[in-house]
């Protein structure tokens, strides 16, 4: 009954017509951007952030959602019709859904798309509200302990899943939490690695790095390739699926949205995992898997499943426990942070209207996305026609304008460039960002907490494991790690990569 | 037998050695107390300690893997595009942010050849009339628009005018 109380008081926030505006703006700019290549749906929020400096916390966090979920939905367009993935996350979509679109079946195919990602939407936002009052009831619990093992958890599971070399990404935990020690020390009043500068004593911000080292470098690399693109040239005709394509996908779309509600929760998922996996997994238990790749609907089917419910469920630990499990939700905290709310288990008792609202909001965006989306699709795709080397100039204007505005600091706009400066770095030496921010973003955290457990254990290490929450967690860490070593496994997570 | 150095590998080593030996430089001076009692030098020394740690075995495992050798940049966008945040930065804080949007169009449109110099100089100035009304009027970020030496020379001009 507690969940229904919940859920209405959620739909009750979401529904209010400021509330409604804003998850319609959210959408419509993530579709826009999800379509468009060479733009994330990061970048974009970290544009955004500027403009909902004057809005109440609910409506912020309903528009910032709605561009992320909207993104993994308008890329799906991009990777069906043209054969390109508008974000990574669509990559496999590009697959059966541009087979599908070359045998005339486009309408279908995004019908299918649309279906599958309303369906995850709505599963994910139940098992959201299901999973979120066991978690926040836990995290109550938790002292200094217990939440460095937990955000060790959880920097360690960003190493797992994230691609290449896992001693990389752990050297880039430890930098990332280095970077995000620089600034006043909290206990002592001493500034910690300043140089002096008076812009950085209260901590390096957030927006100018995540916006150099992934909008800004990315853009970098993307304009070595050359930018030709296959203009559409076919006709979406009958955007209504046939019964038997139905009825073909609506297991395919179950399936992947438990393996999308399962990976998104967990630390270090990204956009990538859930639909590789998802498509993985039709691929076994197909009867005759020679179909993928040749147009099988279960091929685009349980992919966008699989990627809507995963972005949906990565707001979880965002929101229950405040640790974010990806550079996206990265900046969700750091929006949360600019309008005065620390993220953690208080929100949901001190602000349920937010934290409902925002779930309940997801469920609503989908349904926008599904009305706007289908009969617009030509608008979409006309939209593939904007040249790129007129978008990047505006996206550079742009994303220096975001950075300067969260502080009025032409600082922030130099730190910008630095950071581009040295994502393209990490880019050229095969190292990912991602374990660096989620180390930035959680080193002050961890570290506070750390001092605060050594103050309360006299020193003692031990403290860790004699505590059972903490040792279960831990446990969890240790397990995480053993698994890399594991030649089978590893193997595996490369195959998953390629 | 051929060369065996991996690069990539060798030049994030050497990144992250620089990056601990400046670490150690900015905490050299703070208190690093007890485990009991940290002061606040302790976590960021240990931190540096594991940085170097790292960096050190990547430079040593760099020279036993497959040669690899380090992609070369693309300096032709990577120039533009932070030339054009440069220009962006500069023009802002001196002339205003029609300038700074005008400026930064054409600085990074020339990160891809052939450079459409028509096309820049009209999209300049239609992306600075945009973020201006969206900024500035629509979000009411307090911004200046124009270099302050136009301004007072319409408000006198503005003002003869007016007298006129």
């Amino acid at each position: 009954m507690e969940l229904l109380d919940n859920l209405a008081l959620g739909l009750a926030t979401a529904a209010t017509w400021q509330n409604l505006l804003f998850c319609l703006a959210g959408v419509t700019i993530g579709t826009l951007v999800g379509v468009l290549p060479g733009i994330s749906p990061l970048t974009t929020v970290a544009m955004l952030l500027p403009f909902t400096f004057g809005l109440p916390p609910a409506s912020a966090m309903i528009m910032l959602a709605g561009i992320f979920y909207g993104a993994q939905y308008g890329s799906s367009t991009a990777a069906i019709l043209v054969n390109v993935p508008g974000e990574t996350s669509s990559i496999v979509t590009c697959i059966d859904g541009y087979q599908m679109a070359r045998q005339g079946r486009a309408g279908s195919a995004l019908a299918i798309a649309a279906i599958a990602s309303f369906l995850a939407g709505t599963v994910a936002t139940l098992a959201i509200a299901l999973m979120s009052l066991p978690l926040a009831a836990l995290a109550l619990k938790f002292t200094a302990v217990e939440t460095v093992s937990l955000v060790i958890l959880g920097l360690l599971g960003a190493v797992v899943l994230a691609h290449g070399s896992p001693a990389k990404a752990i050297a880039m935990i430890v930098v990332g939490v280095l970077v995000g020690l620089v600034g006043v020390d909290v206990n002592s009043g001493a500034p910690r690695m300043t140089f002096g500068i008076p812009d950085i004593t209260d901590g390096i911000s957030f927006v100018p790095i995540a916006i150099g080292l992934f909008g800004i470098a990315e853009m970098i690399r993307n304009l070595e390739q050359p930018q030709d693109r296959d203009l559409p040239r076919m006709r979406i005709a009958n955007l209504l699926p046939t019964r038997a394509d139905l009825v073909a996908a609506f297991p395919a779309m179950l399936r992947g949205t438990a393996v999308g509600c399962v990976l998104g929760v967990l630390p270090g998922g990204g956009a990538a995992l859930p639909p590789f996996s998802a498509y993985a997994l039709e691929k076994k238990i197909a009867a005759d898997p020679s179909r993928f790749g040749k147009g099988a609907i279960e091929g685009v089917a349980a992919p966008e499943a699989a990627n809507n419910a995963g972005a949906q469920t990565s707001f979880v630990p965002m929101l229950t426990l405040g640790l974010p499990t990806n550079p996206l939700m990265a900046l969700m905290i750091g929006a949360l942070m600019i309008q005065g709310i620390q993220p953690g288990p208080q929100v949901m008792t001190k602000q349920p209207d937010l934290f409902w609202g925002v779930i309940a909001s997801m469920w609503i965006g989908n349904l926008m996305l599904l009305v706007i989306n289908l009969p617009l699709i030509g608008i979409w795709v006309s939209l593939l026609r904007v040249p790129y080397n007129l978008l990047f100039p505006a996206i550079v204007v742009f994303c220096a304008i975001g950075a300067y505005s969260i502080n009025n600091s032409f600082f922030d706009v130099w730190l910008m460039l630095g950071f581009g400066l040295v994502g393209y770095f990490f880019l050229k030496v095969g190292v990912e960002p991602a374990p660096f921010v989620l180390g930035f973003v959680l080193g002050p955290m961890l570290e506070e907490n750390f001092r605060r457990a050594m103050l309360i254990s006299g020193g003692e290490l031990t403290v860790f494991i004699e505590r059972p929450i903490s040792a279960v967690l831990l446990a969890c860490a240790a397990l995480l790690l053993v698994s890399l070593l594991v030649p089978d496994l590893r193997r595996r997570r490369e195959a998953l990569r390629d | 037998m051929s060369r065996r150095i991996d690069v990539k590998e060798l030049a994030l080593g050497v990144f992250l050695i620089a990056l601990a030996v400046v670490a150690f430089v900015a905490t050299r001076s703070l208190n690093i107390g007890t485990a009991a009692d940290m002061g606040p030098g302790f976590v960021p020394r240990a931190l540096a300690w594991t940085i170097l740690g790292f960096g050190a075995t990547f430079c040593v495992t760099a020279l036993f893997k497959p040669a690899e050798s380090l992609p070369e940049p693309a300096w032709r966008p990577l120039a533009a595009i932070l030339a054009g945040i440069a220009v962006f930065a500069v023009l802002f804080a001196t002339l205003g942010l029609v300038a700074a949007c005008i400026g930064c169009v054409l600085a990074a449109g020339t990160a891809t050849g052939p450079v459409q110099w028509g096309r820049l100089i009209l999209f300049g100035p239609l992306l600075a009339a945009f973020s201006s009304l969206l900024f500035v009027r629509g979000l009411g970020l307090p911004f200046q628009l124009w270099p302050s030496f136009l301004v007072q020379f319409w408000a006198q001009h503005l003002s003869q005018l007016g007298a006129w």
